[in-house]
């Protein structure tokens, strides 16, 4: 089932100035319920625009965007509704902590969405059991906590909302290998317990083949690319024409490959990659 | 979008006014402000005017700029404008549009409020002027030098130029957080455009604590960048680009005094009032 | 004093709160860097590895121990600026490391601040915008450039102060992949060209070319080695919080399913071809 669909949508900035951008340019898509869509483009390629029009905030120029049918940026109604059902996180969420204590920022969300007292407060502890934290961390002031603690208070704080589409930005930027794989598992655990969909952008291709189920690739404001992991990861050439790059196993393969030419060239992850690797090695050598 | 503001921004060229030293061009831009405001007929003004749009064909910077950064003065001059047509009684009547309220609309409203608008436009071309061909460090540094004199008082003129310089570096930085702060917020349900005025001042709370913690993070990381670089606050300094007046700035402090030299005659002392227009204040 | 290396930890000690002497960020450091030597110090967010840039040039000084710089102890406050001189430092956030809101206007600086004579500043800057690459961005606004070349504009303003040394504190964490290949590019060249580099990061990738790797887990130094022999140990590196790049994982899986590779490739070149030789290709 469709959740949102974007119908070509175009955009630009500074319209008459020397500065002037066309952010977006006739970009049309659509996403199922559940899906994890991975945005890939480099930067300036249009896909923070893309995301902010996504819960209106920003309003497109020309096309529209349907939330369930429904256009989002119809009255106040509805964007009201969409901004509460299409959960964006921004990158670098930490710098907008605000609160006297993490409780508490974590329920602004909740708070101005109008629920009652109860439901916030059961909502706070949701989030928080999402991104694992402890009641004892929910009373300390967030300016008190280590960098990637304040990351995943920032995250529940959208994640109270209980959006049906969540839209990360960069959501792994800065944080050490430990601390990534951590905030994945923590997204991965609220999409189970909610079965919403969840749009990650990221710059990095590994994680991407690892975790998303279909990407988009966005190139200079436009939707360049629109498929399953595997359909877009075979054109590297294509991506890395966009300034982009693959996951190191497809590399790696492609490499091989142009030395060998009879080596499937449809691998993504390590793991894969050494399977492959391993069973051509030993194929060859029983020849 | 905030991000749309040209007011203040440096258009960097090689033109005859970029050329020019930053502190002659300070000093171009108050006497003319000055001159403004002394000229009292239509004669001058227009000169000021017709030297205004001058200057700006000699920088090169497309009138399209210009232009977009007059927009942001179109309140103000429409405001400014209607109150002169309002509260001037002056010279024959044109028009009662509402008699019973003793509301007329007279030659002395429409030419004083012309003259108004005029006087303005010019005021913000020739301002913009500066800053659209002066880097804000030539400024700064430039306003450093102009205020030198006040060393005697022992006023740390050096700190308060570098002060200025990375004031006018981190207003783009800011603005910009600014609007990811507010979209951030405002992602999470944040109403920041309804309701009282109180409502919206508290609206606000969420935005600007963490602007403040954000900028203070930004000013304690920009000191160890400055320490790193040898900054210490004292005066021994060197600059890069050594300001020198050259032919340049004297044919520019030229054309000015002239300038200067006719708005004050035929404002002051207006005994041939051969091509002096209309007289308004 | 013989045998000097360009920088010398000696069993240093560092705390942030002087009145608490346990909590150390750092503790019991001891590692050298030589004249061209490429050191990467890797560890995770909170390991202390920041608070060894700033120790680096004086910034900070040990709490316990010494840090001397070409011989030059850095708590001595005499050798503060000849120290700064020597040993420069890019930062994470390429927006609070500029002072200046034009390319070249930030790379003098530096420059400026050690009072170096107008013509000479003009050369240097020229100079280290060219190491760079960012010689025809000279005039642009520095808020307008990608994190990429902001990060670039930071290295110049390092370069144009005549270093021995840039230590680089996770000069790629805000970056995209791009900023991130321009910096790491551009600190090689550099490092070819004999200055001596000491970079601190998080991303195994970026450990690949070092001579030498640190890798630094709760305030102490685990482990130094060269790239090989440290991602060799693949369970040390998870256990702190790190990992090896994806090529040494998959060396590490192939070796572990009977395919009989060498050494260990860190690279995909190496990794290509190691394969194609154990293939008799």
């Amino acid at each position: 089932m469709v959740i949102l669909e974007v119908k070509n949508v175009s955009y630009g900035y500074s319209h008459g100035t020397p500065f002037e951008i066309t952010a977006l340019d006739d970009v049309s898509f659509s996403v199922e319920k559940g899906e994890l869509v991975g945005i890939i483009g480099h930067t300036g390629s249009g896909k923070s625009t893309l995301i902010k029009m996504l819960n209106s905030l920003l309003k497109p120029e020309s096309g529209q965007i349907l939330l369930d049918g429904k256009d989002i940026n119809k009255d106040k109604a509805s964007i009201k509704e969409a901004r509460s059902r299409v959960g964006l996180c921004f990158q670098y969420p930490e710098y907008q902590l605000f609160e006297e204590t993490c409780a508490k920022d974590i329920a602004f969300g909740p708070k101005n969405m109008g629920l009652s007292k109860a439901e916030i407060e059961e909502r706070v502890i949701k989030a928080a059991e999402f991104v694992g934290f402890s009641k004892e961390l929910l009373n300390k002031s967030p300016f008190d906590l280590s960098g990637g603690q304040k990351r995943r208070c920032a995250i529940a704080g959208v994640m109270a909302m209980f959006p049906e589409v969540l839209i990360l930005d960069e959501p792994t930027a800065g944080l050490d290998p430990k601390g990534r794989n951590e905030l994945t598992a923590m997204i991965e655990n609220y999409r189970k317990a909610t079965g919403a969909t969840v749009m990650i952008v990221s710059h990095s291709m590994d994680d991407m083949a690892r975790n998303a189920d279909r990407l988009l690739v966005m190139n200079k404001g436009k939707l360049a690319m629109d498929g399953k992991v595997q359909d877009v990861f075979s054109k590297a050439d294509k991506l890395i024409e966009m300034g982009l790059s693959v996951p190191v196993s497809t590399s790696l393969v492609n490499r091989l490959n142009s030395k060998l030419s009879d080596m499937p060239t449809d691998v993504f992850t390590v793991e894969d990659a050494a399977e492959l690797l391993s069973s051509y090695y030993k194929r060859r050598k029983a020849l | 979008m905030i991000k749309d503001i040209t007011l203040g921004q440096f258009f960097p060229g090689s033109s005859f006014i970029h050329k020019l030293d930053p502190r002659a061009k300070i000093v171009i831009t108050l006497c003319f402000i000055v001159a403004l405001f002394l000229c009292k007929n239509f004669f001058s003004l227009g000169l000021l005017f017709v030297s205004a749009l001058v200057a700006i064909a000699l920088s090169k910077i497309s009138f399209k700029v210009i232009l977009k950064g007059l927009k942001m003065i179109v309140i103000l001059v429409v405001f400014t404008g209607i109150l002169q047509i309002v509260y001037n009684d002056e010279g024959t009547v044109l028009w009662k549009p509402f008699e019973q309220f003793g509301f007329q609309i007279t030659t002395g409203g429409v030419f004083s409020a012309v003259f108004i608008i005029v006087r303005i436009i010019a005021l913000i071309l020739f301002s913009s002027l500066l800053t659209y061909t002066t880097s804000p460090t030539a400024l700064a540094d430039a306003i450093e030098r102009l205020l030198s004199p006040l060393k005697i008082f022992k006023v740390n003129v050096n700190s308060l130029s570098m002060m200025m310089t990375i004031a006018l570096r981190f207003i783009p930085t800011l603005i910009e957080e600014i609007d990811i702060i507010m979209s951030a917020q405002k992602a999470r349900g944040a109403d920041l455009e309804t309701g009282t005025l109180t409502q919206r001042a508290k609206a606000l709370v969420p935005v600007f604590i963490p602007l403040i913690v954000s900028s203070f993070r930004r000013a304690y990381e920009l000191a160890f960048a400055m320490e790193c670089r040898c900054y210490t606050g004292d005066n021994k300094r060197t600059r890069m680009k050594e300001m020198k007046l050259g032919i340049r700035d004297y044919i520019a402090f030229g054309v000015l005094l002239l300038l200067v030299a006719v708005v004050v005659y035929t404002s002051f002392f207006n005994t041939f009032s051969f091509f002096i227009f209309q007289q308004v204040i | 004093m013989e045998n000097k290396h360009l920088l010398d930890f000696q069993n240093v000690f560092y705390t942030y709160d002087e009145e608490d002497k346990d909590s150390f960020a750092v503790k019991d450091i001891s590692f050298t860097v030589d004249k061209g030597e490429y050191v990467v110090i890797l560890g995770h967010n909170g390991s202390g590895k920041s608070t060894i840039a700033k120790l680096s040039n004086s910034i900070f000084v040990p709490s316990e121990g010494k840090v001397f710089v070409d011989g030059m102890d850095t708590a001595d406050e005499k050798n503060e600026f000849k120290i700064r001189e020597k040993v420069g430092v890019v930062f994470q956030n390429p927006d609070n490391q500029i002072v200046a809101s034009i390319v070249e206007e930030d790379v003098a600086f530096g420059p400026e601040n050690l009072g170096i004579p107008p013509k000479t500043i003009r050369e240097r800057v020229d100079n280290a915008l060219k190491a760079v690459g960012m010689y025809d961005y000279r005039l642009h606004e520095t808020h307008r450039l990608s994190g990429g070349q902001k990060q670039r504009v930071a290295i110049a303003g390092m370069i144009a102060m005549l270093p021995e040394c840039i230590v680089f504190d996770e000069p790629t964490a805000m970056l995209d992949p791009r900023g991130r290949r321009e910096v790491i590019n551009t600190a090689r060249k550099l490092n070819s060209e004999g200055m001596s580099i000491v970079l601190i990061t998080h991303f195994m990738e970026e450990a690949v070319f070092a001579d030498k790797v640190i890798v630094v887990d709760g305030g102490r130094i685990l482990a130094e080695g060269t790239p090989r022999e440290i991602f060799s140990k693949t369970e040390m590196l998870i256990s702190c919080g790190l990992d090896v790049p994806d090529t040494v994982k998959l060396s590490l899986l192939l070796k572990e399913k009977g395919v009989p590779i060498e050494g260990l490739p860190l690279t995909e070149e190496e990794l290509t071809e190691e394969y194609l030789r154990i293939l008799n290709l």
